[in-house]
């Protein structure tokens, strides 16, 4: 943008400081980079003064404000407090929990069968085997072919 | 549950059984004399009771204990016991599972022929036993029947091994 050499007394002017008000007045009609200028400086006065005003409820407002406030008084509302409570109380459970587990739990699926892993006898003439009885009873047989061992 | 009640909890899993010594392992013994007397409904000497349902399929009607004993003993030690007159039963655990199980070597000898010879090894084996569930070993021949040896490991003094520890921890 090209400046005017006008552009410091366009903003005196503008902020009531300038002893030649009619000059710069007259300026400013005639220039169209100080009328820009001047366009400029009051856009800025205009957003700084919507920034500093502060929201005031009319009074067509106030029931729907109170309205607002009721429904906010009246809502139990869940502190933080609570929250972590619950989640220290889960935690405590759970870490319970696994605490039984490893302490009783056996850490592998239960088998509930005993087992006959090898066998065998020295007795001449003697075999062995092994079966399970009826009820389940793991059994090693020892089958003597000659009576006198015994 | 506070801060107190979480360290003794982790503390009681930290101890666990590695240190100190494992917990011996006790095994019930039954030694008995299996005989036909002909009778119309089968005998059981009551001390077999516990054991009972481990003989009632066997093709005899007459159950006298021999010998009954319950073995403590530690793991990799053998324990010596003699069932009758001609039998000696040699119990070694090796082992305890996290199953619960034990593994164990059973042995019966009976005495040489002639003085001077080692012991006849009437059958020897390794079993992998679960708390309540007997083993048998059947086909020895006693007197005018047979002997039947029946082991099991009592199911309360199955898992004990961490509990111990546990308890300590907590007092």
């Amino acid at each position: 943008m090209r400046n005017c050499r006008w552009t410091k007394d366009i903003e005196r002017w503008f902020d009531g400081e300038s002893p030649r008000a009619d000059r710069v007045q007259r300026h400013v009609a005639e220039c169209a980079a100080c009328a820009a200028q001047l366009e400029r400086l009051q856009a800025l006065r205009d957003g700084a003064t919507d920034a500093t005003r502060r929201e005031e409820i009319q009074d067509p407002q106030f029931p729907a404000f109170f309205d607002g406030i009721r429904e906010a008084i009246g809502t139990p509302r869940r502190g933080r407090g609570g929250l972590w409570a619950l989640a220290s109380g889960s935690a405590a459970a759970l870490i319970a929990a696994m605490s039984l587990i490893v302490m009783f739990g056996s850490g592998h699926a239960p088998v509930d069968a005993t087992v006959i892993e090898s066998c065998s006898t020295d007795l001449e003439g003697a075999s062995i085997t092994t079966s399970d009885s009826k009820n389940g009873v793991p059994t090693v047989w020892i089958t003597v072919t000659q009576d006198d061992v015994w | 549950m506070n801060l107190a009640g979480f360290t003794v909890i982790i503390g009681a899993l930290l101890v666990g059984p590695g240190d100190e010594a494992p917990p011996p392992v006790r095994i019930a013994v039954y030694a008995v004399q299996v005989t036909d007397e002909h009778r119309e409904e089968k005998y059981y000497d009551p001390v077999l009771r516990p054991v009972r349902r481990a003989l009632d399929d066997l093709k005899f009607d007459t159950f006298r204990e021999v010998r009954t004993a319950t073995l403590t003993v530690s793991l990799n030690e053998e324990a010596r016991l003699k069932l009758d007159s001609k039998f000696a039963l040699f119990v070694k655990p090796l082992s305890r599972e996290q199953t619960g199980h034990v593994r164990l070597d059973v042995r019966v000898e009976m005495p040489p022929k002639k003085p001077g010879q080692k012991p006849i090894k009437v059958f020897s084996t390794r079993i992998s036993m679960a708390p309540g569930k007997p083993f048998r070993a059947c086909g020895l021949k006693l007197q005018e029947g047979e002997l039947v040896v029946v082991l099991s490991i009592p199911e309360t003094a199955a898992r004990s091994g961490r509990l111990p520890s546990l308890r300590r921890a907590l007092r």
